[in-house]
Formats: structure tokens, C-alpha cells, sequence
């Protein structure tokens, strides 16, 4: 007999925080944390950006890994205790680092000793997290084309991870080697492309890779193997360009943009492939979470090759900024946004009324969300993107400043969608009656043995 | 009294299939004197007549406009029925319902298998088309106690699932 894929017991708690850190950052910039007229390098602007990457769409992805890596490869995942030790050693670290980067704004000397703590945390828990889901993927990784796109991203994760405990080092003085310093200031733009573009660019298409075809009702995606290799390929090239940084900056620089090049093609042929499951889908209206993130690969396709212009010609640094800004905030979070107004209720509903299938009326999967409320909070979201990074290309503080204040409005409303369809506040209350085990916000039950299973 | 199979052929007409081959594979596995209740979405003349000259007495009904009933009932009443009792526990008899469920997104295919199983008798068989490999329906199938077989066609496209209801006695005492 197949075995079946239990519900993972800690995904809830990485969303959760996931969603407390895009709206931790994105009320920081709210308050004039950072504005465009400002340097993207700014310790407070650290703290936005580490909050939206490692706290927001981090542990989302990790969270989101946790539960379908075993659906995608068909085993399950071993020692499922790591899941809460990571989750608690990535709030710490991040906490400490971002700690870090406010103590380094003050002078204060405790600054490096934080930093240097900050990274050990992050590091071991990423390491830890991040060999659970590479076994799993890697034993798997026959079962379903996205296993291996996701195996780059993990790949990708431990190399961004890395760089970073690098930096932080550098940058609190622990170690003063005037080559580490140096390298540490021209490797930059490698640790955010390792991060955005390898770990969660690969991540997101490898999960969409297997989510879309399955909600679509279409096919299985067919371009992985050329998504796969040229994807290799171009995070290949940014590799061999961060060893090169170390000796010429110059010619890191050329191999870094022209692998940034052969990367567009990794993104053309997956947003060709969209098109084709879009078109192709047997499941004629869309939903929230497939129609949902349809401005999501939009500014994919917008923001991607400006990343990789803008630098070629030349362009100025507040153009860059602009296309990451809809980069993390349109493709990467209107995509994960997206996706967990389905991915929330599809679980809980799952956990609370699977026992009960059949035995007694349940409400409908549709019944746990308010749908038409949610998608005028995500196309608000991604109109407040659109707006916030058109004003860091215009350099208005004032027009990124009423975007802001807009999109953290939004995510807020999404956040209590998304608790509400977790509470189960949106379904009748008859379909709640004994014998009836409300879900705990945070964490999954255990379906092993009993279905409706002790919570505790 | 006739024992009649369920066949519901209403899905893949709409969706522009070709259930032909179903139809026919469900009348070669009907064990002698049974029936079937075909339910499709118009009255399909030309296999009444090809049915007809296998032996098939049928009685056609409308339910609606696109609801049609036929009942397909052997002529000759079979004269030499086997015990129930000779049937082995090991050979799972064939299936009494024949679900076609690959045009239905995740959860609802889940929700057709769950709700179907609860109204079957203990030992009998439920067969499901799907378009993926069920992967959250396995842990409640093991819940309940029910047993089951599945694996994708040759296509690669459809995951083909046979499940035998449990004795109802077990799913009461669930732990």
C-alpha cells in the first residue's frame, strides 16, 4: 500500500512567524525605518531587509518545505522534533541580528559579540533544517521533477547562509584581515543573489512546480530539465564569480552579470511554462491562490531582468532598488501570500474535519476563508508593491511612504484572513459540534493513531 | 432481484471523455445475474443496441435534461449462482462503485471517496480515478481501517485506487 503524507506538526508556527516578520519589517518602514532617499546599506535598513528575507520569506518557505517535501517525494520526514529546535534557534538568531544590526547604529561595542552569536544561531539552525529537508528531497528526488530545483535551493540557502555569518563577523570586528573585509565589501550583491534568486526563487518554483498542475487541474509541468540546467548553470557561474571577488572584483563582476543573464532564461522558460499550465488547466474558474498569484510571476517577468540590466547599463543604484523592492515584495511574498490563503485552509480543514468526512455534513474547503474579502487585501497588496517601488525609482520618501503605509494595511488584513480561516471562525458552528477537535492555531495535530488526536 | 453495479459516466462525458472502454470493462467484470445503473448525461442509443445484443434488457429513465438512468438487467436469470461463501477473503470482489474523479481538484475527490466508503458494506469495493496520488487520503484510509491498492496508469496521468470498506464493527471501536 502507498504510504500517505501526515500533516506537518509545526508548519502553522513558521507561518505564524513568518507573517509577524513581513509585518515587523513592513511597519519599520512604516515608521520611516528606511526611505528611498536613504543608502540600502543603513543598519535599520539591514533590519527591514533581514526580516522580509530570513524572518518573512525564510521560514515560510521552510514552513511550506516541511509539509510538502514529503508530498513531493512520497517519504516522510525523520526526527520531526528538529522542526520546533529550528524554528526556535531561527527566531533567536534572527532577533540577535537584527539586535545586532540596531547595536552597530548605536556604536555600542557589544555589537560584534552579537553579531558573531547571531550568525553561530542562524547558521546551525539553517544548517540543521536545511540537511532534514535535503535528505528527504535528495532520496526522493526521482519522484517528481520539482525535488531537484528544490535541492538547489537548499543548496543555495546553506551558501547564502554562509556568506552572511561571514558578514557578520566582518562587520562586528571579531576579525579585522584586511582581505576578509575586502572581500566581504564586494560580495555583496552575491549574497543577495544567492538568497533571492537561488534559495528562494528555486524554492518557490520547485513548491509552484508541484501546487499549480495539482489546484489547475492540469499536467505536470514539462521544462524542468532546461529550468533545472540552465538554473544550475547560472547559480554555478554566480558561484565561481564569489570566488573570483577574492583575487579580480572585475572579472567577478563580468561572470556575476552573465550569469545573471543565463538565469533569465531559467525564468523565461518557467514563466513560459505558467503560461502553458494556465492555458491548458481542465479547471476553468480560477481561485484565489491560482488567480492570486498571477501578478506574482507578472512582476517576475518585470522585475528579473531589470535586476540584471539595470547594472549592465549602468543604471542607478535607485532603479536596482526598485526592481529588488518588487522582486521580494511583488514575485516572492505576492506569490507566498497567495499561496497560504490556500495552503492555511487546505490544512486546517484537512486537520479538523478530515475524521469526519463523510460521517456527517462538513463545510466545504471554499467555506474556511473569506475569498472575495481576501482578494481585495492581496490586489491591494500588490497595487501598494507597485506603487511603493515606483516611488523608489522616482526617489519620492513621500509617495513610499503612503505606499507603505498601504501595503502594511493590507498584509495586516490578510494576517487576520488567514487567523480567521485558522480559527475556523468563518465556518458554520454546527459543522463544529462533538465530537469535534478544534485545530490549535500554531500547531498541527498528530494524525498518527487517533485522527482527531490529542493536541497536546 | 437484480443486483445492480453503479457506473456514473456523468463527469467524463461533460468533460469531453470517452468512457467506452469503462462502460464495457464494468459489463465484462459482472459476475452473472448482475446489472448496472448507468448514469450519463443523454440517452446513448448505440450502446443500448450493441447491449441489447449481449443480453441486456434495459430500462432508460430522464431525470432531468442532461440526466439520464439506464438500467441494464440480464435477459436470461443465470441459473447456477455461486455461494456467497465461496468467494475467498484474499480475492477482493469487483468493485460496486466506480468513481471517475480526475476532472475534481484537491480536497473534493478525497471528500467523494470518504463520503461513498461510509454507505458501503463491510468487504465491498470502491474503484476511483484521480488525477494525482492521494497523498492525505491514504492516513485517513488507515484511520478508518479501510484497505486499498492504487498506482498511476501507464500514462503517468492517472492514479487508479481500489478500496475495500472495513467491517463496520471496526469503525466503531476507532481508538
Amino acid at each position: 500500500m502507498p504510504v500517505g503524507t501526515t500533516l506537518s506538526r509545526w508548519t502553522m508556527a513558521y507561518f505564524g512567524a513568518a507573517v509577524f516578520f513581513l509585518l515587523f519589517a513592513e511597519i519599520l518602514l512604516a515608521a520611516g525605518a528606511w526611505t528611498p532617499s536613504l543608502d540600502i546599506a543603513e543598519p535599520h535598513a539591514l533590519i527591514v531587509v533581514h526580516s522580509v528575507t530570513i524572518g518573512w520569506l525564510g521560514l515560510l518557505m521552510i514552513g511550506a518545505l516541511l509539509q510538502f517535501a514529503p508530498v513531493m517525494t512520497g517519504l516522510s520526514l525523520p526526527a520531526d522534533r528538529i522542526d520546533a529546535a529550528s524554528l526556535g534557534g531561527l527566531v533567536v538568531g534572527l532577533g540577535l541580528l537584527l539586535f545586532g544590526f540596531h547595536l552597530i547604529d548605536t556604536g555600542s561595542s557589544a555589537a560584534g559579540l552579537t553579531m558573531v552569536a547571531a550568525s553561530l544561531v542562524l547558521l546551525a539552525s539553517i544548517l540543521s533544517i536545511g540537511h532534514v529537508l535535503f535528505v528527504v528531497l535528495w532520496r526522493g528526488r526521482a519522484a517528481h521533477a520539482a525535488s531537484p530545483l528544490v535541492l538547489i535551493a537548499i543548496a543555495c540557502l546553506i551558501v547564502t547562509a554562509a556568506l552572511g555569518s561571514l558578514f557578520a563577523v566582518a562587520v562586528s570586528g571579531v576579525v579585522g584581515a584586511a582581505a576578509v573585509v575586502q572581500f566581504v565589501t564586494n560580495a555583496v550583491p552575491f549574497h543577495a543573489s544567492f538568497g533571492l534568486l537561488g534559495w528562494m526563487t528555486f524554492a518557490a518554483i520547485g513548491v509552484s512546480y508541484k501546487l499549480l498542475p495539482m489546484f489547475l487541474l492540469s499536467d505536470d509541468m514539462k521544462r524542468s530539465p532546461f529550468i533545472r540546467l540552465t538554473g544550475s548553470a547560472g547559480i554555478s557561474m554566480l558561484a565561481i564569480a564569489t570566488f573570483c571577488v577574492m583575487f579580480d572584483p572585475a572579472l567577478a563582476r563580468s561572470i556575476f552579470l552573465m550569469g545573471g543573464l543565463v538565469l533569465q532564461f531559467t525564468i523565461a522558460a518557467y514563466l513560459l511554462e505558467l503560461f502553458g499550465t494556465y492555458r491548458s488547466r481542465r479547471r476553468k474558474t480560477l481561485e484565489l491562490n491560482t488567480s492570486g498569484s498571477l501578478p506574482a510571476f507578472a512582476l517576475l517577468g518585470i522585475s528579473a531582468p531589470m535586476l540584471v540590466l539595470a547594472p549592465l547599463f549602468h543604471a542607478g543604484s535607485q532603479l536596482v532598488t526598485a526592481a529588488a523592492y518588487l522582486f521580494v515584495f511583488g514575485w516572492l511574498s505576492g506569490l507566498g501570500l497567495a499561496q497560504l490563503l490556500k495552503i492555511v485552509p487546505f490544512l486546517t480543514w484537512i486537520e479538523a474535519f478530515g475524521p469526519l468526512l463523510g460521517r456527517r455534513p462538513t463545510p466545504r474547503l471554499g467555506d474556511l476563508i473569506a475569498g472575495s474579502r481576501a482578494a481585495v487585501w492581496l490586489g491591494m497588496f500588490y497595487f501598494a508593491v507597485v506603487a511603493a517601488a515606483a516611488a523608489i525609482a522616482a526617489g519620492s520618501d513621500l509617495g513610499f511612504y503612503a505606499a507603505v503605509i498601504l501595503q502594511t494595511f493590507a498584509t495586516a488584513a490578510l494576517a487576520v484572513e488567514l487567523l480567521l480561516a485558522r480559527a475556523l471562525a468563518n465556518v458554520e458552528p454546527a459543522t463544529k459540534r462533538a465530537p469535534f477537535q478544534q485545530p490549535a492555531l500554531f500547531f498541527a495535530a498528530n494524525h498518527r493513531g487517533n485522527a482527531n488526536g490529542s493536541a497536546s | 432481484m437484480v443486483q445492480l453495479r453503479e457506473l456514473d459516466v456523468r463527469q467524463v462525458l461533460r468533460d469531453g471523455g470517452m468512457p467506452f472502454q469503462l462502460i464495457m470493462d464494468t459489463f465484462a467484470s459482472l459476475d452473472p445475474g448482475e446489472g448496472v445503473r448507468l448514469h450519463a448525461i443523454f440517452e446513448p442509443v448505440p450502446l443500448i443496441r450493441q447491449l441489447e445484443q449481449r443480453g441486456f434488457a434495459h430500462v432508460s429513465r430522464r431525470v432531468a435534461d442532461d440526466d439520464w438512468e439506464i438500467e441494464f438487467v440480464p435477459r436470461e436469470p443465470p441459473q447456477d449462482i455461486q455461494p456467497a461463501a465461496a468467494a475467498s477473503e484474499a480475492i477482493w470482489p469487483d468493485p460496486t462503485w466506480n468513481l471517475d474523479l480526475t476532472d475534481l481538484a484537491p480536497p473534493e475527490p478525497m471528500e467523494r471517496i470518504l463520503s461513498r466508503l461510509e454507505t458501503m458494506s463491510s468487504g465491498e469495493v470502491l474503484f476511483a480515478l484521480l488525477n494525482r496520488e492521494p497523498v492525505f487520503l491514504f492516513d485517513l484510509l488507515k484511520e478508518r481501517g479501510h484497505e486499498w491498492i492504487g498506482n498511476f496508469d501507464e500514462t503517468g496521468k492517472v492514479y487508479r485506487i481500489m478500496i475495500r470498506a472495513t467491517p463496520s464493527d471496526v469503525t466503531d471501536v476507532r481508538t
